[in-house]
């Protein structure tokens, strides 16, 4: 029923796993397998120690695991195949047991409707059958396993983008249409299934995509770090092509300009694997649509963590923005740009107030992405706000108007008999775009003031932004020069002192 | 004034849409041909408060939807038209959100109802065959939320003029306003109103402010007489409306009639609806690093008052970490504020009444010599001069006048701005520059009036 290619890889996985515990140094192992439903290579204690980290706090913090496979059609026991994991550690599979046939049923009606009652049936079942107590269950109906065994089928033959698109695909898939329950629920799980409701008929693959399309051409390299794990992701984009690589603890030096000149990086940045990890189990906690207090929260830690560098984030070669002396000559000329000194915990605050007062709290705004070179819309997408929150995102099909035309009234007046009134319409043009993720994301190690305000100059040309109708902040916005424009942010984007 | 039974009739429609529950109000009216003839000139009194968003004004979807049924019933001619109580001209605001341009299409169009607005309006109402008002339903710190008579007069927080009479006891701001809003009531009621409360801004309004919460009540009311309309609505929001002084005010005035109303539509005891009205007491507001004082209160005080604790709240977050401690005095004889630097003193009366208090004056004290101990310490080297201690009084200059009463809120804003400047008030700083986008040709009016 599943795939050889994934079986054989998932069983070396389990092999290595109970080798671990009985071998005194397992780190001398050198044994590489794939991460499950990735073409992705690693050395397999690697993987183990990040399952050990990543699937207490993503997934299930208990031992012991049964798996059970469903039929898609409504027969008498719905169960096709079940199996118990039993893990000393959360997380760590090592050996897989085959259930007997009957050993579980499912009828049907009622019990996927009382999951609670289904999994504590089950737990008996297992407890009286095997003497094995599982604290959690994973059900799979047969058309995920389908899915899954053509993903994995795959996987040889396709490019790493394609890969990428087929597994955020095959996610999107499987957790929107239920075909993948997990009791006890994660909270992973309920906030992709929340996103998932939230982005209607987006693909994840097409998000993907568009911001793959977006990014310049790169080679760089993350090095994850903890007290007991070290690694290296290389991420490389050619013309066409991305990659993947991780690279094992022993060869991922810790000294960053020793990796860089080591793999001919452009550029490597050093992150605390714990603070990663944390901050996204505290996203993934967040009930979709995430309230205001709570995204408020949210961007002042993210804005925390940007401005944290040396402490939370290194990067090598060190960005320029954060060099003494520019920074002291910039000052010299009244501009205070320094990003340790970012106001995280005003800005959010600030910003969704007058977001709020100027687009309103109920609101829909339609964003227009646009190709001044092709003359034409690339993407049309209609976000929808309740109360200040974001609760619904949609594509919006091209018609005649928005494909051919590019004047921002004409879309609006023309759009207002199939969607509705809308609030506003920004037309945001992907040269713009582009020049953001390559210079703040991308490049960020050779910011300096000077391309910030070419940047800030190019925001306020109706070529690369427009919104309609109008708003006062940004009026405000197209009526200040850049240079005064920084010198009325500046002092609310970066604090005075310390507090 | 005895009203015909028929004009007492009280629609309340409850949907799972806004445009849904505008339609049930149409149906259990008795659809808009009822209030519609062929030809007839419609004037639609809307809510356009500010160059801001939903719930500020009335909903453009609403808006679009009456005015497509007043087409579809036979209307020749269609006009809208609001004041902004920011003092922006209408002009200004239909340029930023382009009103027009939106219905201008469905065939109305958006009036410019500016100086001398009153008898315009007026003009208006009684040269056309029909008048309608659609009001946008959010909590008000005056009359605990914004009823449709409300929206027949200009109501100007920014440039509010000042009260002709001065006397707590009187509270005449408030009895001008309701009078003002009246007035207008008095020589042509309404033909249809509808009060949108299908989601309604609590905690803090009528503007966007940080403690604003917009909840989905699902309910619209309709009628024909404003009275009823904005009683059932009040008693809908769990307030008593025999105790709201534009409801006292109209009954007085035999614009309308609270007895014998007759609802249609769902049960008003069933649908009512927990509402967060606005602080009453200005201390409750609580402003970081801002101690509130106030004293004994006019309305016209409290109403502005309000609205700029509630900007000082939702913008100047950084700027009060930066000032680290301000204290607002509001109102006849205010406690003594905490400190005696960063002291405000809103409004005439707490000006006035403060005049001879103790944080005016700051006591320094210097030691000093004599000129005839310095003249004997020349001669006689031995002896040294005797110190004496003196103390020196100056007037307290960490003390902001705000005058007016009540004062204007544009030019509080401006005052306060300028008092802290830009690096210690960079916040205050942008939205004073924001308002300054949107209101520059109400500013030049306000000068003129110089407060």
């Amino acid at each position: 029923m599943i795939n050889r290619y994934f079986k054989d890889n998932w069983n070396k996985i389990l092999k290595f796993n109970s080798k671990v515990e009985i071998n005194e140094n397992p780190e001398l192992l050198e044994e590489f397998v794939r991460i499950p439903l990735t073409p992705i290579q690693i050395d397999a204690f690697l993987l183990y120690r990040l399952t050990e980290l990543i699937y207490p706090k993503f997934i299930h913090d208990q031992q012991n695991i049964a798996d059970i496979i469903l039929s898609d059609y409504s027969i008498d026991n719905m169960v096709l195949e079940s199996y118990v994991y039993e893990t000393k550690i959360a997380g760590i599979h090592e050996k897989a047991i085959h259930l007997p046939k009957n050993a579980i049923s499912i009828t049907p009606k009622n019990d996927l409707d009382n999951i609670e009652g289904l999994f504590i049936r089950i737990q008996d079942a297992i407890i009286k059958e095997n003497g094995i107590k599982i604290m959690s269950i994973r059900i799979f109906k047969k058309r995920a396993i389908d899915l899954l065994n053509t993903h994995c089928e795959n996987l040889k033959k396709l490019s790493f983008n394609e890969f990428v698109s087929n597994l955020l695909d095959l996610v999107q898939k499987c957790i929107g249409n239920e075909l993948i329950i997990l009791y006890p629920e994660p909270d992973l799980l309920r906030f992709m299934r929340e996103l998932i409701s939230l982005s209607q008929d987006i693909k994840f693959s097409s998000i993907y995509n568009l911001l793959n399309n977006l990014s310049p051409t790169y080679k760089h390299a993350i090095s994850f770090n903890t007290k007991t794990i070290s690694f290296t992701c290389q991420i490389e984009k050619e013309v066409h092509e991305n990659t993947v690589e991780v690279i094992r603890p022993e060869q991922s030096p810790r000294d960053l300009e020793k990796l860089r000149e080591a793999n001919n990086l452009e550029s490597v940045i050093s992150l605390d694997l714990n603070t990663v990890i944390n901050s996204l189990s505290e996203i993934f906690e967040q009930k979709i649509p995430i309230k205001m207090d709570q995204m408020k929260l949210l961007l002042q830690k993210f804005l925390f963590g940007l401005r944290s560098f040396d402490t939370h984030w290194k990067m090598y070669p060190r960005p320029k923005i954060y060099n003494v002396l520019i920074r002291y000559l910039i000052r010299l000329i009244g501009f205070n740009v320094n990003l340790r000194k970012l106001s995280h915990w005003n800005l959010p605050e600030f910003i969704l107030n007058l977001f709020n007062s100027n687009i309103g709290l109920n609101s829909k705004i339609l964003i227009l992405l646009t190709n001044n070179r092709n003359k034409n819309i690339q993407n049309a997408i209609l976000l929808q706000f309740l109360n200040g929150s974001l609760v619904k995102i949609s594509a919006v099909n091209k018609t005649n108007v928005i494909d051919n035309n590019l004047d921002i009234k004409e879309i609006h007046s023309d759009l207002v008999e199939t969607l509705g009134h809308i609030d506003f319409v920004f037309k945001v043009d992907v040269d713009l775009i582009k020049e953001i993720i390559e210079k703040f994301i991308f490049k960020i190690y050779n910011v300096s003031p000077l391309k910030q305000y070419k940047v800030l100059k190019m925001t306020k040309k109706s070529k690369y932004l427009e919104v309609y109708p109008s708003s006062p902040a940004y009026e405000l916005f197209k009526s200040k020069s850049s240079l005064s424009l920084l010198k009325l942010l500046l002092p609310i984007f970066i604090d005075k002192h310390e507090f | 004034m005895s009203q015909p039974e028929t004009d007492l009739n009280v629609a309340i429609a409850k949907a799972d849409t806004p445009l849904h529950a505008y339609n049930e109000i149409l149906t259990l009216l008795g659809e808009m041909e009822k209030f519609v003839s062929i030809n007839d000139r419609i004037f639609v009194k809307i809510n356009l408060n500010t160059p801001e968003g939903f719930p500020v004004n009335t909903s453009f979807a609403l808006i679009k939807s009456l005015i497509k049924s007043c087409k579809k019933a036979g209307a020749s001619e269609i006009s809208l038209g609001s004041y902004s109580s920011k003092g922006v001209k209408i002009r200004n605001i239909d340029q930023l959100l382009k009103i027009n341009e939106i219905v201008m299409p469905l065939g109305a169009q958006l009036l410019y109802l500016e100086e001398d607005s009153e008898s315009e309006l007026l003009d208006i109402i009684q040269n056309c065959d029909k008048f309608f008002v659609v009001n946008q339903v959010n909590v008000d710190p005056l009359f605990d939320c914004t009823l449709s008579m409300m929206n027949s007069a200009e109501i100007n927080i920014l440039n509010s003029q000042e009260s002709t009479e001065h006397d707590l006891e009187g509270d005449f701001y408030k009895k001008e306003m309701v009078s003002k809003l009246l007035s207008i009531y008095k020589k042509r009621k309404p033909d249809l109103i509808i009060n949108d409360l299908y989601h309604v801004m609590e905690g803090a309004g009528p503007y966007i402010y940080k403690d604003s919460n917009l909840i989905e009540t699902q309910l619209m009311v309709g009628g024909t007489d404003p009275v009823a309309v904005d009683f059932v609505t009040l008693k809908l929001m769990g307030k008593n409306p025999l105790e709201n002084p534009l409801i006292i005010g109209a009954c007085e005035r035999n614009i309308g009639n609270t007895d014998n109303i007759n609802i249609i539509g769902v049960d008003l005891e069933s649908s009512k609806v927990n509402i967060n009205y606005c602080e009453k007491i200005l201390e409750d507001i609580t402003v970081h690093n801002c101690s509130i004082k106030t004293g004994s209160t006019c309305s016209g005080c409290y109403h502005i008052a309000y609205h700029l604790l509630n900007i000082m709240k939702t913008y100047m977050t950084k700027d009060l970490k930066y000032i680290t401690r301000q204290s607002v005095l509001i109102g006849e004889n205010p406690p003594e504020p905490d400190l005696n630097k960063n002291v405000i003193l809103f409004g005439n009366c707490a000006i006035k009444s403060t005049e001879n208090s103790s944080f005016r004056t700051i006591y320094t004290s210097k030691e000093s010599i004599p000129l005839s101990d310095k003249i004997k310490s020349i001669f006689n080297k031995g002896k040294k001069p005797n110190k004496k201690l003196k103390t020196i009084e100056k007037p307290n200059k960490q003390v902001l006048n705000i005058p007016g009463c009540p004062p204007n809120l544009n030019s509080t804003i401006k005052l306060i701005s300028n008092y802290y400047g830009k690096q210690q008030g960079p916040n205050l700083y942008l939205y004073y520059n924001l308002m300054e986008t949107y209101a520059s040709t109400s500013n030049k009016k306000a000068k003129k009036g110089g407060v």
